[in-house]
């Protein structure tokens, strides 16, 4: 591994802002983003001039959403670049404008999620590697087999891992920007059954929405007047893709584990010190294949943790206190940087109701088809050693 | 190259046989037969052999499908997930609904040259 740029010279979020999370709509993706751009530069109380270069995140918009969508802020001539990652396409804009910061070619950087619904179109398929399942095996299915191998291995109940979504859902209800705000019912949650154990309220809702994260060095806080205190660090960003796994390994749980595991060396901090924890639920089951793969607890353990409620809002780590994929939504590009939006709210201590008491330390993580995993971590601006 | 990276997955028999390929390198096997390089190793396609897989295997785990979106495969269905000997994992649609896991099962070419797993007899 090389020298970590992040450690050299620190980068903080100065400014967030979300459009809601929705079902697909009239809505432009230039709404969707100038709206979550705008939010953001109010948050950090800059102007859009200051901003020096955008990574772009979109998996399904197509070439060149960037320019035309920024140049509506007032064209500055700033760096543009496109990011596509799969579902991690935001994560890999955070990680790409926080690189452009701690290398010093910029002072101000935005990490920007936006996309819509609409057009799916994938690169894998076209490598003309066939299969025996064909097209049986959608990503329902696939977790759903996992859910069923997890459930037998560990004797735990297709109702304890719905759990995860009726705590996520309860996140998202107080969430203004989730695409799902509705608290639910246990019978809700179990009802409505897609694939194995998996029912619709255990899947995510892939709809539209935009994030925007900024980025800046403590040059430009100082130079801006900024106040420092609103500036969470972001102490590590590693992304890793599949290795080589034996088969009928869990390959995202396996690759989340590696990848968590460099980011939590790289920020010289361990799992249990995490005190909200945004993830990849995009099924239920993947929150508690995740938390044991990330080290929360040990194998198997993870749906009687959260059903003690280790995982609520209040317990010893939150997670998914935006209500995740499965309440806030999934719409791909800005799903990984809006986990950053919820990090940063949570360790500025300004998440209002869904606030995890005294949170100092956060990690977002994203997974995205291929396999490839990024996951970032964030210390409060008053987190002892890394403030 | 001895491989038939581009020819037909399966052949029926009893069991079918699945077209796979090994790494002449590391060993590695692979289904479909390997046609760009070893995942493991790198090694090229040059470097690959045939190698025919019977279709057999124990349920590592299984899903009743419930919502389906392709039209010639309505739901309700099972999926099942099968470990075979070889070191392979390979998913596919079972015929039949009833299975558990630990079950043995193997392959079954359907009329309309459809592979599906069925519960071994």
């Amino acid at each position: 591994m090389g020298r970590n740029p992040l450690a050299d010279r620190p980068v903080r979020v100065i400014g967030v802002g979300l459009h809601r999370y929705q079902s697909a709509s009239d809505t432009t993706f230039v709404d969707l983003g100038v709206t979550a751009v705008r939010a953001a530069l109010a948050d950090a109380g800059i102007t859009w001039p200051t901003v020096e270069a955008a990574y772009v995140g979109s998996a399904l918009l197509g070439m060149a959403p960037g320019r035309i969508l920024l140049s509506r802020l007032g064209a500055s001539g700033l760096a543009i670049q496109q990011v596509e990652n799969a579902s991690a396409s935001g994560s890999t804009a955070v990680a790409l404008a926080s690189l452009e910061v701690a290398s010093g070619r910029s002072d101000v950087a935005l990490a920007l999620g936006v996309d819509k619904a609409e057009g799916w179109r994938q690169a894998p398929p076209k490598a003309g590697i066939g299969s025996l399942e064909g097209g049986s095996v959608v990503p329902f299915t696939h977790f759903a087999l996992l859910a069923n191998a997890y459930m037998q291995l560990y004797g735990v109940s297709a109702e304890q891992v719905a759990r995860v979504a009726w705590k996520n859902h309860r996140n998202g209800a107080r969430n203004p920007y989730a695409q799902r705000q509705k608290e639910r019912s246990m019978e809700e949650i179990l009802a409505d059954p897609i694939s194995g154990t998996l029912t619709r309220l255990q899947c995510c809702p892939v709809g539209e929405g935009a994030a925007a994260v900024l980025v800046a060095s403590d040059e430009a806080i100082a130079r801006l007047g900024l106040e420092a205190a609103r500036c969470p660090r972001i102490v590590a960003s590693v992304t890793r893709s599949q290795g080589f796994y034996e088969p009928g390994v869990d390959i995202d749980a396996t690759l989340t584990g590696e990848t968590t595991a460099l980011a939590l060396e790289q920020a010289g901090v361990a799992a249990g010190d995490l005190d909200v924890i945004e993830l990849h639920d995009a099924f239920s089951i993947e929150e508690l294949l995740y938390l044991e793969a990330m080290g929360l607890c040990a194998p198997g353990d993870a749906a009687a943790e959260l059903e003690a409620g280790a995982f609520d809002i209040g317990g010893r780590c939150a997670v998914s206190p935006s209500g995740g994929l499965l309440a806030m939504g999934h719409p791909l590009g800005p799903t990984g940087a809006g986990q950053v939006v919820e990090i940063t709210r949570q360790l500025r201590g300004e998440a209002g109701d869904r606030q995890q008491p005294g949170a100092r330390l956060g990690l977002a993580h994203m997974v995205g088809i291929g396999a490839v995993c990024v996951v970032h971590v964030l210390a409060g601006a008053g987190a002892g050693a890394h403030g | 190259m001895s491989a038939s990276p581009r020819g037909a997955l399966f052949e029926a028999g009893t069991p079918p046989r699945l077209h796979g390929s090994r790494c002449r390198v590391c060993g590695l096997v692979a289904f479909p037969a390997e046609r760009y390089g070893c995942e493991r190793c790198g090694a090229s396609p040059a470097n690959h052999e045939a190698a025919d897989i019977p279709a057999q295997g124990v349920v590592r785990s299984f899903a009743l499908v419930h919502r389906h979106h392709q039209a010639h495969l309505p739901a309700p269905f099972v999926v099942v997930q099968v470990d075979l000997p070889t070191g392979l994992s390979l998913k596919g649609v079972l015929e039949g609904n009833e299975v558990e896991a630990g079950d043995r099962v193997e392959g079954l070419v359907t009329p309309g040259e459809h592979f599906r797993w069925r519960v071994a007899g």
